[in-house]
């Protein structure tokens, strides 16, 4: 466990840009809520901080750039033949990716809870915030897994990077640009207002969960298919 | 005179009718060899010919299309299973730039199977690399990432030893350090296969030799 920390964080400098960048986000959203005057209700301001445009465009794509860093570990052949087959090695990505996609929701909304402040929430509004840092932790786990899957089969950062950002901005285009007619599958999801019923909420997180587990199918499948021909996303194709 | 280690040799790897075929070309074609244990078995032929396209699949890297092969009775291609103590040196490596030699082989120990965290270190000194050095693998010069990749390989003293042209980028002290290695290595007890593109070096080093071409596989000498 504390060699695989120190890929996430040794000398890591996409890191230290996403935690700059993040915190800077957050400062802007803090000074522009304190100019609004209309006082509104806990869950707005937290939606001006965590809602669907800041994730599909800051909050996805920094997690997952931060993850491409331990992914040029997981992609290699070095660390698929320290499991005894490849299926340990992809679930023991997955338990990694799960873990990592916690600390990075965690982290995006202690950070989204400090801006929102001086208006107080309310026990509801906390219970509330505990669903969401569960669900948009499930959509950053699929993000890591789209990413994954991507490294382990294409082998190409850029693509890697981008097929996850797309899912990222997905519901951003669901809501904003189709105009509806797309079903929302991630930070749309992920979102849980304090009116919502616990039965809303079950559907929610059964819904990530679904796409979650199919990821991991999906991970597990390009993991047993693999080639490892060259250094993973580290590496280059050898003829 | 035979040395023990030639009248001692059990089956290490056995490869039986393996192919592949890689966007559609066959990178190996019914392939079948023995490679024993506590011997050096070198591999050799031009470029492209499937040499280490068969390293990779001896070590599990790649899923075969037909055929089998046991390392040490343990069939790994069944299932996409690896060798259970191997080290491999097949480049291109998974390396960190910004890490140290020594941060490098720790967090690859860290998630290795055989675990031993005083490896890392001993594993730098043997192939002639100050553990306590403070520069970033980015500034290694290619014969030093190259001892790095050797240590990196034999850290953790496995039974299986698989090494793509090991003296690559090397001066002639660090070839003798790395024959040295080979011979302390087999002698120990592992299996070692080697590839290399100069025959001289590799008739000097193995106990047996296969000659690749198109996928193929010819025996060439046996000491």
């Amino acid at each position: 466990m504390r060699g695989i920390r120190r890929i996430f964080m040794r000398r890591h400098t996409l890191l230290v840009i996403a935690i700059a960048v993040l915190f800077a986000c957050r400062v802007l959203q803090y000074a522009a809520l304190q100019r609004d005057l209309v006082q509104r209700v806990w869950l707005d301001r937290y939606l001006f901080c965590n809602g669907s445009n800041t994730a599909s465009f800051l909050l996805v794509p920094l997690t997952v750039l931060v993850w491409m860093r331990p992914l040029t570990l997981f992609s290699s052949g070095l660390f698929a033949s320290s499991f005894k087959s490849r299926r340990g090695a992809a679930m023991a990505c997955a338990g990694h990716a799960a873990l990592y996609s916690l600390c990075c929701s965690l982290a995006i909304n202690v950070t989204a809870t400090f801006s929102v402040l001086p208006v107080a929430p309310t026990p509801s509004d906390l219970i509330s915030l505990g669903g969401s840092v569960l669900l948009q932790a499930a959509v950053l786990f699929i993000a890591c897994m789209i990413s994954t899957i991507a490294a382990v089969l294409v082998r190409e950062p850029a693509i890697s990077f981008l097929a996850a950002a797309a899912y990222g901005v997905w519901d951003f285009m669901a809501q904003n640009v189709v105009g509806g007619g797309l079903p929302s599958i991630g930070w749309g999801i992920a979102i849980v207002s304090s009116q919502l019923t616990t039965a809303e909420l079950l559907v929610k997180a059964a819904m990530l969960g679904s796409i979650a587990l199919g990821m991991i199918a999906i991970q597990l499948i390009a993991f047993e298919r693999a080639d490892y021909v060259d250094g993973g996303l580290l590496g280059h194709q050898r003829s | 005179m035979l040395r023990e280690h030639e009248v001692t040799r059990a089956v290490g790897v056995e490869v039986r009718g393996v192919s592949k075929r890689l966007k559609g070309k066959t990178v190996l074609d019914q392939v079948t060899a023995s490679f024993p244990a506590m011997s050096i078995t070198g591999l050799q032929g031009p470029n492209g010919s499937g040499k280490t396209m068969l390293l990779r699949a001896i070590a599990g890297l790649i899923s075969v299309d037909e055929g089998e092969i046991e390392v040490c009775g343990e069939r790994i291609t069944d299932g996409g299973a690896f060798p259970s103590d191997m080290g491999f040196l097949i480049e291109p490596l998974t390396l960190w730039d910004e890490f140290t030699g020594l941060e490098n082989l720790e967090l690859l120990e860290s998630i290795s199977r055989k675990r031993d965290p005083a490896a890392p270190r001993r594993a730098l000194m043997r192939v002639g690399l100050d553990p306590d050095d403070l520069r970033l693998l980015k500034s290694y010069s290619l014969g030093m990432r190259q001892r790095l990749s050797i240590a990196q390989a034999i850290m953790l003293a496995p039974g299986l030893l698989l090494l793509d042209e090991p003296t690559n980028a090397l001066d002639e002290d660090g070839k003798d350090l790395i024959r040295r290695i080979l011979f302390e290595e087999r002698d120990r007890g592992a299996i070692v296969i080697v590839i290399s593109h100069d025959r001289e070096e590799l008739a000097r080093v193995s106990d047996l030799r296969y000659q690749m071409s198109e996928g193929r596989l010819s025996e060439v000498s046996a000491r």
